[in-house]
């Protein structure tokens, strides 16, 4: 049987077979297929402003340094010596003239060209290589950082499709649509395959259930100061109360999907800080802001839109309205590393960016109250998909109902649908399958 | 205070965490404490940089709540 047959038989319609997250040689196949081609996160201009500036990052397993070249441009070096293999860049970020290997000095210009050998005459001239080697296609979408390493491909906008207007939601809130990474990063880690992360972060049928605790204090919390008094962990408070929406609300919220395995869910929030703002002066001052550069009804049209977590396959998430947004770097078959980044709003009162801060240490940090209830959960599947007495993943929410719309979207039947989880599971057959 | 008493207060703290007594260690702390973890080496500012922890008084108390219930996944008592 061909292997891509034997692919096609672990993907169905309604379910998955367990190998697909525990199987070590499926893993290497993803990272040949799936992240050596697609378009991949990997930042954002204000973390390499200037000529020089640059920050290190992975593509899949792949260590790559982004840097701004002398022309302005971005580019996109791999990590890894042309003579015995180093790093050439210490992981972080910075600003460099050269990379010089810390091994034996080999430098290497802002495109990764060769630039000095010490003991140069040891090598057979022509020999020496010409650089580092050069991640193939780089692309910016208002101001997020994209590359491939497969040289061939679609272009980034017909990649992302309609999900184009997550990212430009994101974009259109901030006045003067200058946002900037900002106030750290957070990194952890836990024991499960990097697809249970992208498995999550659309399932609105899971708070109730893993967020049980953090709902549960949240609702005995000190009421939120008035507006202007509010206490500096209010909105935090709140996101973990809203996480505790009946039912009938997360039915409703809505959930699409594009080809590509991309996917976003609408607004589950009917609290007048997270979504309007009302009363608040900080929001009162941004929106006035927002306005004076676009004009009021266009600021009426962005915050109007309900976009809560996007999904760009195979390696990001991100929330548009609070400014948060996840890479995902798988290490092992069962091990992945997350790097969550806050953006600030260049022109926005500093209270919003504090409310983001606020927000991220509670709800997305290392510390939080949330997340870690899901990385637990992780974990428990990571171990349960070992057994080998079972072998499929059930994936049945809403299978059936599927409602396709224009341009291959297609919205779940309800808001709670496992429709993402099977249009990420599309995708991944067709780039697993491809020769 | 002398060193050693900075010090066994410091056992007795670790002590109630470890053997999970987090209302005795709650108790442990002013009303306007703030029980801080920086993100980043030399960071100088909670509020414009996110943080591992910042709470106050009223956020520690919660997380011990939190703690205790019996769907907090991620803290087995």
């Amino acid at each position: 049987m061909a292997a891509s047959e034997q692919l096609a038989m672990l993907v169905q319609t309604d379910r998955v077979h367990r190998s697909v997250y525990t199987d070590p040689a499926i893993f290497e196949l993803e990272m040949d297929q799936v992240f050596g081609r697609a378009w991949l996160v990997l930042g954002h201009e204000s973390q390499a402003r200037h000529p020089g500036d640059y920050f290190t990052t992975r593509m899949g397993r792949e260590p790559v340094v982004v840097v701004r070249k002398d022309d302005g441009e971005i580019g996109v070096l791999v990590n890894r010596c042309a003579h015995r293999g180093a790093t050439v860049c210490a992981e972080g970020r910075g600003n460099a003239e050269r990379f010089v290997c810390p091994y034996h000095g080999w430098s290497y210009d802002r495109t990764g060209a060769l630039q000095a050998v010490p003991f140069a005459g040891g090598y057979e001239k022509g020999k020496l290589p010409a650089g580092l080697k050069v991640v193939p296609r780089v692309s910016v979408y208002r101001g997020f950082i994209f590359a491939s390493l497969s040289s061939q491909g679609e272009d980034l906008e017909a990649f992302l499709g309609p999900a184009r207007a997550s990212f430009d939601d994101f974009v259109d809130r901030a006045p003067g649509g200058e946002l900037e990474v900002a106030g750290g990063v957070f990194k952890h880690a836990y024991d499960g395959n990097w697809k249970l992360m992208l498995e999550n972060h659309l399932d609105g049928a899971h708070p109730a259930w893993v967020h049980a605790s953090s709902v549960a204090v949240a609702r005995g919390a000190p009421e939120p100061g008035k507006p202007g008094e509010e206490h500096y962990y209010d909105i935090a408070v709140r996101q973990m109360r809203q996480n505790g929406a009946p039912d009938s609300v997360w039915d409703a919220i809505g959930m699409w999907t594009t080809p590509h395995g991309h996917g976003y869910m609408g607004d589950y929030h009917d609290d007048s800080r997270l979504v309007a703002g009302l009363g608040n002066p900080a929001f009162e001052e941004y929106r006035r802001r927002l306005a004076a550069g676009v004009g009021e009804k266009e600021a009426d049209r962005i915050l109007r839109v309900t976009l809560w977590n996007t999904i760009i396959y195979p390696n990001c998430s991100f929330m548009s309205q609070f400014r948060q947004l996840r890479i995902i770097h798988p290490v092992a078959v069962d091990r992945s590393v997350v790097c969550t980044y806050s953006f600030r709003m260049k022109h926005a009162p500093a209270q919003m960016f504090r409310d983001t801060v606020a927000f991220a240490n509670v709800v997305n940090g290392a510390g939080s109250w949330v997340l870690t209830d899901d990385l637990e959960v992780y974990e428990r599947i990571q171990r349960g998909l070992s057994s080998g007495a079972v072998d499929w993943v059930y994936l049945g929410r809403g299978h059936g109902r599927d409602v396709d719309e224009a341009h291959g979207v297609r919205r779940g039947a309800t808001g709670t649908s496992e429709v993402f989880i099977r249009a990420q599971f599309e995708a991944w057959l067709r780039y697993m399958s491809k020769p | 205070m002398n060193p050693t008493d900075v010090e066994q207060f410091l056992y007795h703290e670790a002590r109630l965490l470890d053997t999970q007594q987090l209302e005795a260690w709650l108790e442990l702390f002013t009303d306007d404490a703030t029980y801080w973890v920086p993100l980043e080496r030399n960071q100088k500012d909670p509020l414009e940089t996110s943080s591992i922890i910042h709470d106050d008084r009223t956020l520690l108390e919660l997380r011990v709540k939190q703690a205790r219930h019996p769907r907090a996944h991620a803290h087995p008592v």
